[in-house]
Parts: structure tokens; sequence; C-alpha cells
């Protein structure tokens, strides 16, 4: 995390950073339309908080941010109709579980700064930041909803997420998207119990 | 606007097996992944923002 940590200032993506930094451009159009118009109205309403790193030495420049929110992966193994009857001994909290998660609604790097690592060290922050032991709550996966590019579906696999479903296949059937149907994103987990820290 | 934040969706018949079985696995695995300097580095960067 060499560059964010000696370079870099990490900030709350404020309304009066917005407007007093140059914008913030990344190789995604949609990304770059969430952080000029629409992260703060979900800051706002309670539904996802943008952070950034800004350059020490010019801090109208943000070198990359991310939005986070609190969510969970609920599995429900609860079986068909058909098979019910049979397991009607398997406990209720066996069937259902819900592991906390931590959501990255966006996450992007400035185009001025990419392909040099930045991305990973974001990464290792945001992962870092999670399993410190003064994180007031419990949180197992970071999950993120990536775009379907290859670029950004490269940056997660090198970062060590898995795919939530094995195959577009499967998980445009779960959105209920027919096989012509575009998949636009791909959701990804990381396992944060794979982490240690030594004392 | 941009895409919508889509939530987690609930994970149902093999998806959700699997997902139980390799969170399992996890749990009971020893063989970490050191992240001390890591986690060292993200604590002065924060200690640096005064944002906790
Ligand atoms: C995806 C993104 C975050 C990567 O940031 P970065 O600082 O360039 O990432 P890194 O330099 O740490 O690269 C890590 C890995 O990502 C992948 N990657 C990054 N840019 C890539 C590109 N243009 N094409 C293919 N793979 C790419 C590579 O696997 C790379 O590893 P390598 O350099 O050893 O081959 C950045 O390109 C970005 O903001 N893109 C637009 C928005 C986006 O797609 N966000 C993620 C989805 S929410």
């Amino acid at each position: 995390m060499d560059f964010l940590e000696s370079k870099c200032s990490f900030k709350n993506f404020t309304e009066e950073l917005i407007k007093s930094s140059n914008s913030f451009e990344c190789d995604n159009s949609d990304l770059n339309d969430f952080f000029q118009n629409d992260c703060l109205n979900y800051s706002k309403d309670l539904l996802g908080k943008s952070y950034c790193f800004t350059l020490d030495d010019d801090d109208t420049n943000i070198v990359c941010a991310f939005t986070i929110s609190n969510d969970s992966i609920k599995v429900n193994t609860l079986p068909n109709n058909r098979k019910r009857h049979i397991n009607k001994s398997i406990p209720r909290q066996k069937q259902f579980k819900s592991y906390p998660a931590v959501l990255i609604g966006r996450l992007g790097v400035n185009k001025n700064f990419g392909r040099q690592g930045i991305g990973t060290e974001l990464m290792d922050f945001i992962k870092s930041w999670f399993i410190d032991k003064d994180n007031k709550t419990g949180c197992r996966f970071i999950v993120v909803d990536s775009y379907n590019t290859k670029e950004a579906l490269n940056y997660y696999l090198k970062n060590n997420f898995h795919f939530l479903f094995s195959t577009e296949l499967q998980e445009k059937e779960h959105m209920g998207l027919t096989i012509s149907n575009e998949l636009k994103t791909r959701l990804m987990f990381f396992d944060l119990i794979n982490l240690g820290i030594e004392n | 606007m941009a895409i919508t934040i889509k939530n987690i969706p609930v994970l149902n018949n093999s998806s959700a097996k699997s997902f139980v079985v390799m969170a399992d696995n996890a749990s009971k695995k020893t063989v970490v992944v050191n992240f001390s300097s890591q986690v060292k580095s993200a604590k002065n960067i924060l200690e640096k923002s005064k944002l906790k």
C-alpha cells in the first residue's frame, strides 16, 4: 500500500470535496456518472457511503474512490417441495443462513493512475479495514457487483475474488434474465476469513 | 443515472449449497494469508486521515 500510504490522504467523498476537486475520471462512463451525480444521494439516504484518496501534492486530484454499504449473503438451502418432507428434521437455522458482508457498490481508479497497482492497494486497504480488530461489527465477506468487463473481472480475480454464481447462465436465471439478455454486472465475493493478523 | 447498486440476492438450491460448503471449509482452515503489514499500513492511513 506504499503509494496510498505515503503519497495520498483518505477522505470522505463529500459535496465540498467534489466542488474543490478536478472531476474524477475513470475509464467507465457509468462510474463517472455515479461519482458526479449519484453518490451524494446514496450518502444522504444512508444507502452507501463513498470515500476517496486524494494526492497529497495536489489535493484537487482524486486518485481512486469507492462506495460501500452493509449487506449480507443470505443462503436458503431449503429443498424444493418434492423433498421437503424428508428433511423436516433439519433445524430451520441450518436451512437459512446469513453471512454479514460489506458491499462495494462502486470502485474506480482515476484513469491517469491506472495499471500501476493502485487498484490492488485500494483493495488491500478495504480488506484490512474490515479485518482490523477495531472494526465495530463482524464482517465475513466483501461482495461486489462488478462491471462485466474484462478489465474489471480480471482486477477482482487478481485480488482473489470468486464468482457468486459459477456461470453467467446461472446468474442470468437467478436475476430473471433470458439467455439473450446482456448481463451487465457479475456478483463476486472475497472471504475475509482467509486473512490473518499476527500479534 | 448510473446503474443502481444491487443488493446481494438470496442464494438458493445448488448455489446455496456450494456456498455453505465453501464457507464451512474456509472456517475450518488454519492456514491463512498473513495480512499484518497491510493492516498496519491501513492503520497509518486512517491515523493520518483522522477518519476512524
Ligand atoms: C478495474 C480498475 C479498478 C483497476 O485498477 P488499477 O489501478 O488499474 O488496477 P491494478 O493496477 O492494481 O491492476 C490489477 C489487475 O487488474 C487487471 N486489469 C487492470 N486494468 C486492466 C485492463 N485495462 N485490462 C485487463 N485487465 C486489467 C489486471 O489483471 C491487473 O493485474 P496485472 O497488471 O498484473 O495484469 C480500474 O481499471 C478502473 O477503475 N476501471 C473502471 C471502473 C471499473 O471497472 N471498476 C470496477 C468495477 S466496480
